[in-house]
């Protein structure tokens, strides 16, 4: 399956590294973490606190939170508002089980 | 000091909105969520992009160099990237954000928030892969990217052409393209509105076009009844819509597709004037609950405007007239709009053919008791019905009971699904949706520390009156 594809003609950002659980990745300067995200071919960005289902990009608008993500110094974001830059230390929102709570 | 009008909101009903009042020298406060102004509309690339004259991105650029250099102007303060999460009396509102945080207290609010796709919860449709469309054309005109692998764009609406022949034009696989409507009934309300608005129908017959050369099967009456995927989304099930609103499942069949579109309406972002107390009115044809507003796009509160999508949804030009419009009666009442107004007159009578196209009665259902209907608390419908107690339901007491709506989105997409599914949202209903409190998104506390003097919040009940003053 091909992952997501940046549109013909459109020049993007200069090349930065960031890294998302711990893994190395490549994004553009100033595009959002869920779009760096969805292009590395990763889908799931994170895991429900209830019952473990899986969770991507969905609004793309700020709207449903649904691609939070953790920024380490910063705090859980919206990835598809928050935009990438060299050396971002990205996680999946540390869960706690809810009967912890 | 002269107070500012504060806008809520930098699309393109908040630009038109600001570009007036600025010509008249009016100071102008613009509060933006969004890091780059433009709203979903003329949503833009990051600053570090570049998009060549070759570009397979659909975009309007004409009305962009109208708008947007307004912010530059020395009587704008334009915040981005901050969210407006209080407002309280008199006219005064918190914001809050990466950049600062603080206090302003306006002449006039003009509400211009716009909308978001309307939550139409089917079984899967939490799993990654399926998008909305207004997240699908923000993929695309925000990050310029097409979504991965073979795509689906289903709906009912509009944007379905829109998202299916901006994802086409940029190359992307879309296999099929679902709207929920039959075509006839479309197509009689492009040809009453043909008069109302040529230009909006040669540009929907343009996005027809271009899907025709993709290749994408369109297929009419039919509906999304499930998204399979272990992980991810693999497959979807499609069936055509039954007398009942919802998936007539013996008919069902199976395509595969990586990326499913999910496009069932827009609903305005009404979060704020919920907020602050504005009356609110049901009506269809703008998308639900809306601001009731007088001829000059005044709410129920003095001095507190609303415009755009997020006071009944109508596309851009509506918006745009709209924020004008506004500004008008901020100026002079109006004085000096009557041409504006006829042209508004004209689009407000085409945007309600066009939505009534895609009203449906009964209205458009795939939930079964198994599927999310609250994303953030992971909430069943089951779930829902076990927490009903006996006697009428209604969501302040589901949301007591479960929680419903209290997760980091605010209901923004569970409530009015869940109001649809328990009945409650029907032309006599009580306003359904409970209101809304500060803060009206998630902020840091760190940024709220920043800004100790929060305001009492404003009870809808209280739409009418002064704001109660605590002794």
């Amino acid at each position: 399956m091909r992952s997501a594809q940046p549109i013909g003609g459109i020049v993007p950002g200069a090349t930065v590294g960031f890294t998302f659980n711990g893994t190395a990745m490549e994004g553009f300067e100033g595009e959002g973490l869920a779009a760096a995200l969805m292009r590395a071919g990763i889908r799931a960005t994170r895991s429900t606190a209830g019952r473990g289902e899986p969770r991507g990009y969905y609004c793309g608008m700020g709207v449903c939170w649904e691609c939070a993500v953790e920024v380490e110094g910063i705090g859980t974001v919206r990835g598809c508002m928050f935009p990438v830059r060299e050396g971002l230390v990205v996680r999946s929102p540390s869960v706690r089980p809810k009967e912890d709570l | 000091m002269v107070k500012p009008v504060v806008i809520i909101g930098a699309g393109p009903a908040g630009l038109a909105c600001a570009r007036r009042l600025v010509g008249s020298r009016v100071p102008v406060v613009v509060i933006d969520d969004n890091l780059q102004a433009g709203g979903q509309y003329f949503r833009q690339l990051p600053p570090s992009y570049a998009a060549g004259p070759d570009s397979r991105l659909l975009r309007e650029t004409e009305r962009l160099d109208m708008l947007f250099p307004v912010l530059r102007d020395p009587l704008v303060t334009y915040r981005p990237a901050t969210t407006a999460w209080a407002v309280h009396d008199p006219l005064t509102i918190d914001y809050a954000g990466p950049n600062g945080a603080g206090r302003v207290e306006a002449a006039a609010i003009v509400v211009a928030t716009g909308a978001q796709d309307a939550p139409f919860p089917f079984p899967g449709w939490t799993l990654p892969g399926v998008i909305s469309a207004g997240g699908c054309l923000n993929l695309a005109k925000g990050h310029g990217l097409t979504p991965p692998g073979r795509i689906v764009v289903a709906g009912n609406g509009p944007l379905v052409l829109v998202a299916a022949a901006t994802l086409a034009a940029a190359g992307a696989q879309v296999t099929h393209v679902i709207e929920a409507q039959p075509t006839w009934r479309v197509g009689a309300a492009m040809a009453r509105g043909a008069l109302l608005s040529p230009s909006l129908l040669v540009k929907g017959i343009g996005y027809r076009a271009r899907l025709m050369k993709s290749g994408a099967r369109f297929l009419s009456g039919a509906m999304v009844s499930r998204a399979i995927g272990d992980g991810a989304l693999e497959a979807i099930e499609i069936a055509p819509v039954g007398g009942d609103g919802r998936p007539d499942l013996r008919s069902a069949s199976r395509i595969e597709a990586a990326t499913l579109v999910s496009g069932y309406g827009l609903l305005p972002g009404t979060e704020f004037v919920r907020m602050a107390g504005c009356r609110m009115v049901r009506d269809p044809l703008m998308g639900g609950w809306v601001p009731q507003r007088t001829s000059r796009f005044e709410t129920s509160i003095a001095n507190l405007y609303a415009v755009g999508d997020g006071a009944g949804i109508g596309g851009v030009e509506v918006a745009i007239v709209e924020g004008h419009l506004a500004a008008g009666a901020i100026i002079d009442g109006g004085a000096s709009d009557a041409q504006a107004r006829r042209r508004y007159a004209r689009l407000d009578r085409f945007r309600r053919v066009l939505s009534g196209a895609y009203v449906t009665t009964p209205r458009l259902s795939a939930a079964t008791d198994e599927t999310v209907i609250c994303r953030c608390e992971e909430l069943r419908l089951a779930d829902l019905k076990e927490a009903v107690l006996p006697g009428d339901p209604d969501l302040y007491r589901l949301k007591s009971a479960t929680r419903l709506g209290m997760g980091r989105c605010q209901g923004r997409n569970c409530l009015t699904s869940a109001a649809h599914l328990f009945g409650l949202d029907h032309e006599d209903a009580a306003m359904p949706l409970p209101r809304m409190r500060p803060p009206a998104r998630p902020v840091r506390l760190r940024d709220l520390i920043e800004n100790k003097s929060i305001g009492p919040a404003r009870e809808p009940d209280e739409a009418n009156t002064p704001m109660k003053q605590e002794t």
